[in-house]
């Protein structure tokens, strides 16, 4: 993935944020998704102004974390596009 | 005639045939409820040469054969109207019960074994309001008041109601149990949910009780749910309020008797939570 890529989420999409995850509901597809608090924290950090090579380290520094999850977030990147909540 | 209250329905039932009455009788509920009824209507069964003719609200229904068919017929109907006149409210496939104040849901398909267990609670000291649905809006649950409908096999796994069973009328394998008739307080009425329980069926094995994320407990209780009226974005936005204020467990459930006391603990743990209008003093 293009670290300078800047993630955005898409319009229209409902988030409903519950204690431990987030609930989206996407108009557009007529479907729900299911998110734990770090893809959706990582959902919200979409806002087209963080690029994707900054990510991991701003999850590893919302949760503490001794290391960057590089992988992970990019993983959990590309399956928010793949399920179109981010472009 | 009959009179009988389903939430925001009342019902007037007429019937020259002693016989469809006491079938029809069979399978009323005498819940106390405390939601008003906004809509009546009058269901009509007379017996005629060649079977029973049902007319609701002066229009013609599917002629029965027999009596038994005829009660199951008005039976659904007025199931069908009483959801119905619920458009706004998100309807979810669970029992409901209370324990010392504290209301619970139970999720879980059909056949999971919801009823089996709110038929072993109610002998348990919680309060049954219902095993089937209840209905969801504003952060507030509404059971939907209908008898038990106990499986003759799960009779063996609830000796506490064989006396009952005993004079109850078999129906399509099952009995029925009217918790007003069998001498419990019975009430359908709105309040918060205090904890949410998603039943996974473990037939002859142990029960364990294990903490669930709410976002997968609003997956979970979403399976079980239908739209509202408002659409979508209302459903998951009341779903996950409710999730959201309530504990999330699974149970999965083998031991019915381990299944009681686990969900007892997990309640206990709970702060009841206050009732809306609800005013506590000091002594």
């Amino acid at each position: 993935m293009d670290p300078n890529f800047r993630p955005r989420t898409v319009d229209g999409i409902e988030i409903n944020e519950v204690a431990d995850g987030y609930v989206i509901y996407d108009p557009n597809q007529d479907r729900v998704h299911y998110l734990n608090h770090t893809a959706g924290v990582i959902l919200e950090l979409c806002n087209g102004r963080v690029s994707a090579g900054e990510l991991p380290a701003l999850v590893q520094a919302a949760y503490d974390l001794l290391d960057p999850p590089v992988n992970e977030v990019a993983g959990c990147v590309e399956k928010l596009i793949e399920e179109r909540l981010i472009h | 005639m009959r009179s009988i209250h389903i939430l925001a329905c009342n019902f007037s039932v007429v019937s020259d045939c002693e016989e469809f009455l006491a079938a029809f009788d069979g399978r009323t509920q005498h819940a106390s409820q405390n939601f008003a009824a906004s809509r009546h209507h009058r269901l009509e069964v007379l017996r005629t040469d060649r079977g029973y003719t049902l007319r609701e609200d002066g229009r013609p229904l599917d002629p029965q054969s027999d009596a038994e068919g005829a009660a199951e017929a008005v039976f659904w109907r007025m199931h069908e109207l009483s959801i119905a006149a619920l458009p706004e409210f998100t309807k979810i496939h669970a029992a409901c019960a209370s324990w010392r104040g504290r209301r619970f849901v139970v999720a879980g398909p059909a056949r999971s074994g919801k009823t089996t267990l709110m038929t072993r609670m109610l002998f348990e000291g919680f309060e049954v309001h219902c095993d089937d649905m209840v209905v969801l809006r504003d952060g507030e649950v509404l059971p939907f008041p209908r008898r038990l409908w106990i499986r003759s096999s799960a009779v063996l796994l609830l000796p506490q109601i064989v006396p009952f069973v005993a004079k109850s009328r078999r129906i399509h394998d099952h009995f029925s149990l009217d918790l007003a008739e069998l001498g419990f307080d019975w009430h359908a009425d709105t309040a918060p949910v205090d904890a949410v329980f998603f039943l996974h069926p473990n037939h002859g094995s142990d029960t364990r009780l294990e903490a669930c994320p709410k976002y997968a407990m609003a997956q979970l209780v979403m399976s079980q749910s239908g739209l509202p009226a408002g659409g979508a974005q209302k459903w998951v936005k009341e779903i996950c309020a409710m999730v959201d204020a309530a504990s999330s467990y699974l149970l999965h459930c083998g031991n019915l008797d381990s299944a009681v006391e686990l969900v007892r603990n997990a309640l206990a743990q709970q702060p009841r939570k206050s009732h809306v209008g609800e005013i506590r003093s000091d002594e």
